[in-house]
């Protein structure tokens, strides 16, 4: 083989330029995630920045990267009653976004694995179908929403955001699930068909792991959609439900003064909790293929 | 792991429900009051306004709930619409909810016997009008807000004016123009005698609607007074060199930064104009002033727009002399001018701008004396020259439709002419309803 | 008759199970869904004038026709809509591609990146909107500063002002926030495609696009066709993004769908004609999303 031919040297050569190109590969790659962090954070590290200034040195004629007084009065403020009533307001977001996201992926799952299997009559009208209740929007939805809390004494109660966050997310997530579960070869369920389960077992103990990725991924994305959300929680929730989106809307006054540091920094804090969140799923976030489940 | 979740679903959706909560019996009849001042000095008052009532009358319980001034519309229209109703309210602009017939007429209730002071006499005239609306009166006057012209006393002395100079539109332009120049040196303007900020539709519109009062012409009323806005677009365009070039696109909060930082000289601003500086740079409310906005050349005197803020009572109220009761003590002498010395001004007329003054500078405690300057200014401009604002029902579809034509007129798209043929198409119909 | 009674039943004991898999999300949206969504379209052939009364008069299609016909700004705001939903997804999806492909890379701290990708897309809009807002400032933003100084530009420009620069402004930061869900979403897909396939194309030969554009993007297909489904759907009614950096401004030059809607039917009080615009507008989903799904190829498995 021309492998023994080359001498010592070239083999060297071709190695150390083998290795020279893998170095620029991985410099180019660092490089483009650079400029895209760049992208990603500069207005936030704006948002960071004017949060640790006094509400005065904010919007300064020179952009001030680094302040000349650090402090964390505004952040003191925020988690006050005063501030944003941060404690507070996390927990009423929290429970709200997470229960909405894990009742939205329950039913989602469920229907997405049906749209995904199964050829049944009606499949396609039933996807569009649902897919429909996404594409309204205005007063007449809200005033709506705002009836059925009404009419069920649940106005300013946790259940009715839950209900309106997951009849807003459900179809979405439906239909991405639909998409996760389409990568996963029908191979897995008939293996565990051939084993004596039955379709919801199959989908419990086989599919579901392999698509934990996607999943997860649909859930924090309900989660997600659910902790933005402006416009219901105002609509539906008064003192007792109030969201954190709500509660930073209220601190830009009309007449009144607005503490620009402590809405910059309610901000931040704001932003934090679902980053972290994800940060501590990526574990999880492994494909459950590539661990091998299928053995082509 | 699954079950466990599902278990633990199950567990929180019911522990949401009975946590949630459904509302309670109260046995003193709930008076619901929306609060629309959701920044901490308003927040503040407001518990402890609301605690005083709550002890001063036993036979009622006073709540109170928070909805932004800029969604109060929206929230209490969705709630008329399911056919729910609070009790009270703090607006300013009522009109449109007064024509769907939410509020409760006051007019009959003010000619009986005053509690607290609290007659006709002691309102301001045109504060009365504004809350007035086809005969009734739907708004009982908390404050008043009136629109005046700020200025940089010390910048108009260096360049040898004073605010006595700001008579008429004449003076204006040469003032402004003395006004526009390169401070430090570099070859760029960098102040500017005046700014426009047209950026957002309500300041684009109210901001013209006082140069227009000052042309004695309301500027809703096209068709009848070519001459007057004719005028007023002329002098639009004449000031477009001393205003900062991109200030079409700037909103209100902008033109306030760029006024505190020495950028522009001279702003058109409500009185609640202090609170909004405030946090930006107070050191420049010490050579502040605030005038009447100069007359045009239709007009032989000055003419300052005012508007109230003030109380309305819901006409699908269950409680309505208990209502008028709390109103009444909300605006006794005493607590209107707590209100006012921290935003905006007195409507009582007796409440002397002394007293006024000296209760403005507790609310402002490093910069006092500079504060109370800026509010007696206001006073006395709201108190001499005050004419109420124009009561528009499609005011937002009509500040839209403005705000497209001035900004199109401003960057030089349009001839004053043919600015004034759009304003004529499109205004008129939305006035008439 | 009979006949055909019997075939559906047979037909739906056959597929029983599929019907048992949809029937909690469909019961659940029936519910809770379908009331608001059968209120608009009821309502839009309803006249809805509050200013005249708080009962509604039917009308038929007398609303659909002002809209259509008469209204002087529908078409304008709904070509702005278009602009905003299509140009936003279209620039999301390919720096979204770029950031899941650059993130599922092997490299140090990639959890940390990961999280931190998401922030635009988490931050309070409210909070987004001043800090872009001040950072495009005419008189002395950051953009212009900065870009004065390189040398880029002579005069400051009014970002938010003037009709050339405002879309590109308004889809570049709709991108800025927007494009982390779709790296979320594209990431989970391009986990699924096994190494081996990558590694095998290397050693034929392949470059870093060829085996994007062989290896990747068919295996990924489906999730990128309805990430940018769902994230046009999304966009399109979003009403916050806008409404903050230009309240729908200057004129109606950026007022979209949801704008109109709102200010036609809390501020107009017309909530008629509300209803009519958001079905109309729903209508123009619907048939997009039919299209779309039939040439992307959706039904099929």
């Amino acid at each position: 083989m021309r492998h023994n031919k080359l001498s010592f040297i070239d083999r060297n050569t071709a190695e150390l330029r083998k290795s020279i190109i893998h170095l620029l590969r991985r410099s180019l790659l660092y490089l483009a995630l650079l400029l895209l962090s760049v992208f990603t954070l500069l207005p936030f590290l704006w948002l960071i920045i004017s949060s640790l200034k006094p509400s005065t040195a904010i919007f300064s004629e020179i952009p001030r990267w680094i302040p000349r007084n650090v402090t964390l009065e505004n952040y003191l403020w925020a988690f006050g009653p005063k501030g944003v009533d941060f404690l507070e307001l996390f927990k009423n977001t929290l429970i709200v976004s997470s229960l909405s996201a894990l009742l939205s992926g329950t039913l989602s799952s469920l229907a997405a694995y049906g749209l995904s299997r199964f050829r049944f009559p009606g499949y396609r009208i039933t996807g569009i179908f649902i897919l429909v209740f996404q594409m309204f929007t205005g007063p007449v939805v809200i005033v709506s929403w705002y009836n059925i809390a009404q009419v069920f004494n649940i106005y300013d109660t946790y259940i009715v955001l839950i209900l309106a966050y997951t009849a807003f997310t459900s179809p979405v997530i439906t239909w991405l699930l639909r998409g996760y579960f389409q990568d996963i070869p029908e191979a897995l369920e008939e293996a565990a068909l051939v084993d004596g389960c039955n379709k919801l077992q199959a989908l419990y103990h086989v599919v579901l792991p392999v698509a934990a990725p996607g999943l997860i991924t649909s859930v924090l994305f309900a989660f997600v959609l659910s902790w933005n959300d402006y416009i219901y929680a105002l609509s539906l929730a008064g003192k007792n439900a109030k969201t954190l989106q709500v509660g930073i809307g209220e601190l830009v006054g009309f007449f009144g003064q607005t503490q620009w540091g402590g809405v910059m920094a309610s901000g931040v804090l704001t932003a934090l909790p679902v980053v972290i969140i994800f940060i501590f799923l990526q574990k999880r976030l492994v494909s459950g293929l590539t661990a091998g489940a299928v053995k082509e | 792991m699954k079950k466990l979740l599902t278990g633990l679903l199950v567990v929180f959706l019911f522990s949401g429900l009975i946590f949630g909560g459904f509302s309670q019996a109260q046995d003193e009849p709930t008076i619901t009051y929306i609060e629309p001042g959701t920044s901490e000095a308003e927040k503040a008052r407001t518990e402890r306004i609301s605690k005083e009532i709550n002890e001063q009358f036993d036979d009622l319980d006073f709540q109170v709930e928070y909805i932004p001034w800029g969604q109060l519309r929206n929230k209490i229209t969705t709630r008329l619409m399911a056919g729910d109703a609070p009790d009270m309210v703090l607006q300013q602009d009522f009109t449109a909810l007064a024509r769907l017939g939410a509020f409760e007429p006051l007019g009959d209730s003010l000619e009986g016997d005053p509690m607290y002071d609290v007659s006709e006499d002691n309102f301001n005239d045109a504060l009365l009008e504004y809350s007035t609306m086809n005969d009734e009166l739907y708004m009982l006057p908390l404050a008043g807000v009136a629109w005046g012209l700020v200025v940089r006393e010390d910048l108009l002395n260096e360049e040898g004016y004073s605010v006595k100079d700001l008579e008429t539109w004449e003076d204006f332009k040469e003032i402004a123009k003395a006004l526009t120049k390169d401070t430090d040196g570099d070859g760029d303007v960098d102040q500017y005698g005046y700014i426009y900020d047209s950026g957002a539709p309500r300041y684009a519109w109210r901001e013209a609607e006082l140069v227009a009062h000052s042309n004695n012409v309301r500027l809703e009323n096209v068709e009848a007074n070519e001459k007057k806005v004719k005028e007023f677009l002329s002098f639009i365009k004449d000031l477009k060199p001393y205003t900062p070039s991109g200030d079409t696109a700037m909103d209100l909060n902008d033109a306030y930064r760029a006024y505190a930082q020495g950028r522009v000289a001279m702003m058109v601003t409500g009185s609640w104009f202090n609170s909004n500086i405030v946090t930006v740079n107070k050191e420049v409310m010490k050579d502040t002033r605030v005038v009447p906005f100069p007359k045009g050349p239709s007009a032989d005197e000055f003419r300052v727009p005012v508007n109230a803020v003030g109380y309305s009572m819901f006409e699908k109220s269950q409680n309505k002399e208990k209502v008028w009761k709390v109103m009444n003590y909300l605006t006794s002498k005493e607590k209107a001018l707590s209100f006012a010395a921290m935003i905006n001004l007195p409507a009582r007329t007796d409440i002397s701008p002394e007293e006024f003054a000296e209760a403005s500078k507790e609310n402002y405690p490093e910069v006092p004396e500079a504060n109370a300057q800026i509010v007696t200014d206001f006073l006395e401009i709201q108190n001499k020259y005050g004419v109420p604002r124009s009561k528009l029902a499609y005011g937002p579809r009509i500040e839209k439709e403005f705000s497209g034509i001035i900004t199109n007129f401003r960057q030089g798209n349009l001839t004053v002419g043919e600015a004034y043929s759009q304003l004529s198409e499109t205004l008129p119909p939305l006035v008439k309803n | 008759m009979i006949s055909i009674f019997s075939s559906i039943y047979s037909r739906f004991k056959e597929n029983w199970v599929a019907y048992a898999f949809m029937a909690p999300l469909v019961i659940f949206l029936l519910i809770f869904g379908a009331y608001p969504v059968l209120n608009v379209i009821v309502l839009s052939f309803f006249k809805l004038d509050l200013y005249e009364s708080f009962q509604r008069v039917f009308h038929g299609l007398a609303g659909y026709r002002k809209i259509l016909f008469q209204d002087p700004h529908f078409w304008r705001v709904l070509s702005n809509t278009a602009i905003y939903s299509f140009g936003s997804t279209i620039l999301q999806v390919f720096v979204g591609f770029l950031a899941a492909w650059l993130l599922s890379k092997k490299i140090k701290g990639r959890a940390i990146f990961r999280g931190i990708m998401l922030i635009p897309w988490v931050t309070p809009i409210i909070v987004v909107g001043i800090a872009w807002r001040w950072m495009l400032n005419p008189s002395v933003g950051m953009l212009n500063f900065y870009l004065s100084k390189i040398g880029i530009i002579n005069n400051y420009i009014a970002w938010l002002g003037n009709e050339t620069t405002i879309w590109p402004v308004l889809l570049i930061i709709s991108t800025w926030k927007g494009y982390p869900y779709m790296a979320l979403m594209m990431l989970a897909g391009i986990q699924d495609v096994p190494e081996s396939l990558l590694e095998s194309a290397s050693m034929d030969g392949a470059n870093a696009l060829q085996k994007i554009r062989y290896v990747v993007l068919p295996i990924i297909k489906p999730i990128l066709l309805i990430t940018a489904l769902t994230a046009t759907l999304l966009t399109w009614n979003n009403f916050r993004f806008i409404y903050a950096m230009t309240k729908g401004g200057p004129g109606y030059s950026t007022t979209t769908i949801s704008i109109y809607i709102q200010s036609r039917s809390f501020q107009d009080f017309k909530l008629g004609e509300g209803a009519v615009i958001a079905t109309l507008s729903f209508l123009v989903l619907l048939a997009f999303t039919v299209v779309y799904i039939r040439r992307g190829g959706l039904e099929a498995q």
